[in-house]
């Protein structure tokens, strides 16, 4: 089993399991982003962007142990 | 015609004169509007040699054919000038409600040359034009000029002015519209201040006319019935908490927020900063730029003692140019700060990165507290806010500031220090991790500007897709075609951050296939999306061929040492820097220059620049 960091950024820190922004999940070790997303019911209709410590991710993204996964809806902004 | 109102106004300063003259539909159509414009006529009539604080320099304001439209964010105008600051071109953007104003009072460009002999402003009461004594308002604030000026013309009105630092001719000065609204860069204030030109003031009447308003409408509901749907499912962060509480923690968690003068990619105190920190201390209301669905804008106000005030602000880049940059990690410090620049009439960006770069150069010792008229160090928020004020008008030290980073690190024997391109100061987004971003800097005809292509949306989130932020090769292609439609966007008066999302191909290829059927439903010209995409490369190398006479070349499309030698030591970027060189290589390629980086006979032909 592993442990991550997930940050549900802004309005979609609603749909974290725990109420808040910033939430500790356990995985399967080598879990992917598209199980974390499974597993915290996070709704297919809702667009979202990942990235695990500052890097890129897509569904099929691993995860590893004290990995940092920051999700947001896509904006463009600043 | 549709869209554009076919009219342009010519102030010559130096007689006191106005006079109309009509708009070139062809010359429209080639170059849509707003920046394409701008660049047509300095390119036509200006000398890119000339000092930019003489009456010599044009100094242009220009709103595009969508403008003033009901299309989403249609709310954009450009000042096109040679920049004081940079000796360059400058394309300065700003929103609010002047420009639809300027539309709306039936001119898509004003053309202001030579020089009063003494303070104006210039009066646009729907059809009547003149220029006013403008005395009584020299010397006063940016609020107080506008409500000065809203009194003895007309409550509706819309007021574009400059601030102290317009007249004294700080070399970032702004030109500030709607009280809060920033055509910031290069300093477009001061020339306006060289022209002795405190004001202009705005009244139109009607609606843009379209030509074809029932396509427009058509497109409206299909656009907008998108956008709220996906706001319902979740809001844009970016009405949630501004830019500043979109980019801060971007930046940040991809090791790209420039800290301690582009020292570090990473600030320890981003929390204490970003947006969601300034939506529960000091946010009042969120405001829109006219046409604008998302209202980005901040008004706050601040009571903590000594940092007391209201308006709007910060934005992100504001945030991290007096926050992050300078180490400073009190948020009612640099909200204050930025009161200030909008009271001045002064650019954040420049404001902080000069200020970050006297921090460096005092820590290194090369600036001594004699000089500086006291220490400098790096976080002290007090001090950012003393100095913020004495360069606005010019003071004390503040008078060294006022000439901008570049010009402070050369004087103090280490210009190398100085986080600029074509001088002008960089934006929130490190390079180092960013390899397209740093080619755009290096290339963007203004200088260190991201809006020429915002290449940190694909490269650091992934819009409208992913690209790898860390692979160079390949990256002209794409850095080529982004600047390319950014320029369509700014000349058709549309701002970045709606139509990134809801009017460009959503691939990497960002054709820009919202804006043809806009611009279409609007003008009636008949665009095809060769023609559009055409006119923005057509602005682009106008441009370039501005600078080229002005004496830029490839030595120019530079980065700062640092950004090229030092890699990062550590996060997601470490021990990257910027392939510059070999980006450039491409690009040049890419877009049919030699390797000078001047554009060649034949793509000025394919072009119709020659």
């Amino acid at each position: 089993m592993i442990w991550v960091d997930v940050h549900l950024f802004g309005y979609i820190a609603r749909y974290s399991p725990t109420g808040k922004e910033t939430f500790r999940l356990e995985l399967d070790s080598e879990a992917t982003i598209s199980e974390l997303l499974a597993k915290i019911q996070f709704p297919s209709e809702v667009e979202r962007v990942v990235l695990v410590n500052g890097h890129q991710a897509n569904f099929f993204t691993r995860l590893a142990d004290g990995d940092e996964v920051f999700i947001f809806v896509p904006v463009a902004g600043g | 015609m549709y869209g554009w109102r076919g009219r342009i106004l010519r102030v010559d300063l130096a007689r006191g004169e106005c006079k109309e003259e009509n708009l070139d539909p062809q010359v429209a159509k080639d170059y849509i509007g707003g920046r394409g414009l701008g660049i047509y006529y300095l390119n036509k009539e200006a000398n890119p040699k000339c000092d930019p604080l003489s009456p010599e320099n044009m100094l242009i304001m220009a709103a595009g054919p969508l403008t003033g439209t009901s299309a989403p964010t249609a709310a954009r105008y450009m000042v096109m000038t040679k920049g004081p600051l940079t000796g360059a071109v400058t394309c300065s953007n700003s929103g609010g409600h002047f420009p639809k104003e300027l539309k709306l009072a039936s001119f898509d460009v004003l053309i202001f040359t030579g020089r009063a002999s003494k303070p104006v402003y210039l009066w646009v009461n729907k059809d009547k034009t003149e220029l006013r004594p403008a005395g009584h308002l020299w010397g006063k604030t940016v609020p107080d000029t506008a409500n000065a000026l809203s009194s003895e013309t007309d409550p509706r009105a819309r007021i574009a002015c400059i601030g102290p630092a317009g007249e004294k001719l700080v070399l970032f000065a702004a030109i500030m519209n709607d009280k809060y609204r920033a055509a910031g860069r290069s300093g477009v204030g001061a020339v306006m201040g060289s022209k002795n030109l405190k004001a202009v003031v705005v009244l139109g009447e009607g609606s843009v006319p379209l030509a074809d308003k029932e396509r427009f409408n058509e497109i409206q509901e299909r656009v907008l019935t998108k956008f709220r749907n996906a706001a319902k499912a979740a809001p844009s962060p970016l009405s949630q908490h501004g830019t500043i509480g979109v980019m801060m923690p971007l930046t940040q968690k991809c090791g790209v927020l420039p800290t301690k003068n582009f020292l570090q990619g990473t600030f320890s105190g981003w929390e204490a900063i970003t947006g969601q920190t300034l939506t529960q201390k000091y946010l009042q209301k969120t405001v829109a730029c006219w046409a604008c669905p998302i209202a980005c804008g901040r008004f706050t106000r601040v009571e903590e003692p000594g940092f007391e005030g209201e308006g709007e602000g910060p934005e992100f880049e504001t945030g991290f140019a007096l926050g992050a940059l300078c180490m400073v990690d009190n948020l009612a410090a640099i909200t204050k700060a930025n009161y200030i620049c909008n009271d001045l009439g002064l650019d954040t960006m420049t404001m902080g990165g000069t200020i970050a770069c006297a921090m460096e150069l005092f820590d290194r010792g090369y600036l001594t507290e004699k000089q500086a008229g006291g220490p400098i160090k790096w976080g002290d928020a007090q001090k950012l806010i003393e100095l913020v004020k004495l360069t606005g008008y010019r003071e004390g030290f503040g008078n060294e500031l006022a000439e901008g980073s570049y010009r402070l690190a050369e004087r103090y024997g280490h210009p190398e220090l100085a986080m600029v391109s074509k001088r002008l100061e960089l934006p929130g987004y490190d390079p180092r991790g960013l390899q397209g971003t740093g080619l755009n800097y290096a290339t963007s005809p203004i200088g260190g500007s991201h809006c020429r292509a915002h290449m940190a949306y694909c490269e650091m989130v992934g819009i409208p897709k992913p690209i790898d932020p860390h692979e160079w090769k390949g990256k002209a292609r794409i850095v080529k075609l982004w600047q390319d439609v950014f320029a369509v966007i700014d000349s058709a008066g549309l701002c970045i951050f709606f139509t990134i999302r809801n009017l460009l191909q959503p691939e990497i290829e960002i054709f820009p296939e919202g804006i043809l059927e806009y611009l279409n439903a609007v003008t009636g010209a008949g665009y095809n999306m060769d023609e559009l995409v055409k006119a923005g490369e057509r602005t682009l190398n106008a441009e370039r061929m501005f600078l080229v006479k002005a004496g830029f070349s490839r030595k120019d499309d530079s980065l700062p040492h640092r950004l090229i030698h030092e890699p990062f030591s550590e996060g997601p970027a470490k021990g990257k820097v910027v392939h510059l060189e070999e980006m450039l290589e491409e690009y040049y390629e890419e877009r049919g220059w030699s390797r000078e980086g001047i554009p060649t006979d034949a793509k000025l032909k394919e072009l119709g620049l020659r």
